[in-house]
């Protein structure tokens, strides 16, 4: 009986490991490609910053959600930290709005 | 997923007082860096409005050097890495195996750290100083408290392992790692979008 309640835990505990190395993999990844993109200019400069930012909004999920683990634990964590981020775009769009143009 | 009993172990020994104790700090924690989102996003949009006001100065992106804020970005996204499998090392109970992940995250972020003294040096040397043009001040201002945020991590990784397990992993200790892991994994999030918006957008124009 322990045996196997050690085994479980201890597979558990690789399948996290794989995890978060899977996650390391895909932001590096998404990194090497954006900084490809950029040095090549292999594409027109709109696409380019499309791109970038859809690949920083992958990875800021990423970590949000597999390394900071915002998903488990009291929903109270994800309904500060969303309205913290919601106020955090509009302050900067608002800012970049207003000072541009 | 991983459960949320895995998250803040619970203790052998721990009250149920003690484990309220340790879910209303993660709570505080959680609003603390909803306030630092708004903090990082006013600079940013600062940064945003103000990057082409060069005021005919040397412009930043003559200066950026994408390999060396490459290295930069994987010292800081391995240490996330390395912060985790900490937190791993924690929940097993393995007190060296933590104390040797916190160091090495330790050891990822002063790397980062010293990169970029050495990057703000050479931009300085060139003529791209604080006082340059707006383009410059909102720069420094961004990029210079991301590395104190990152400074004051490292601070805050060397006091917990100078001064929190000496009786062990115990049940007032096992937040504060979780804890100084959120502040890291942020800094990191927050480098993320530095990296994107500062750095690589600045060649793309």
């Amino acid at each position: 009986m322990s045996e196997q309640v050690t085994a479980t835990t201890e597979s558990a505990e690789r399948q996290h490991r794989r995890r978060y190395w899977q996650v390391m993999a895909a932001m590096v990844v998404l990194t090497v490609i954006a900084f490809a993109l950029v040095i090549t200019g292999a594409l027109p400069a709109v696409f380019i910053a499309a791109i970038l930012l859809v690949f920083a909004a992958i990875q800021v999920v990423l970590q949000v959600y597999l390394f900071m683990h915002l998903n488990v634990g009291r929903r109270a964590y994800g309904m500060f930290f969303g309205m913290g981020l919601g106020v955090a775009v509009l302050i900067s769009m608002a800012l970049f709005v207003l000072l541009r143009f | 997923m991983i459960g949320s009993h895995e998250l803040v172990p619970a203790q052998p020994g721990q009250t149920p007082e003690q484990a309220k104790a340790q879910d209303n700090r993660v709570l505080g924690f959680w609003i603390f860096l909803s306030g630092e989102c708004a903090f990082f996003a006013a600079l940013i949009g600062t940064y945003l409005s103000l990057d082409t006001h060069t005021a005919g100065a040397v412009t930043l992106a003559s200066l950026i050097d994408l390999p060396l804020t490459g290295v930069m970005t994987l010292s800081l996204l391995s240490s996330s890495l390395t912060m985790v499998f900490a937190f791993l090392a924690m929940n097993k109970g393995e007190l060296q195996a933590m104390k040797i992940w916190l160091w090495v995250t330790a050891l990822l972020g002063a790397i980062f750290l010293d990169l970029q003294i050495f990057e703000f040096t050479h931009y300085m040397a060139s003529g791209f100083t604080m006082g340059a043009s707006a383009s410059a001040s909102a720069f420094y201002a961004l990029v210079g408290f991301h590395g104190l945020h990152v400074a004051f991590g490292l601070f805050w990784i060397i006091s917990l392992l100078v001064y929190s397990f000496k009786d062990g992993i115990t049940p007032a200790n096992t937040s504060k790692v979780w804890i100084a892991g959120l502040y890291w994994h942020f800094v990191d999030v927050v480098w993320v979008i530095i990296f994107t918006v500062v750095y690589l957008m600045q060649k793309v124009h």
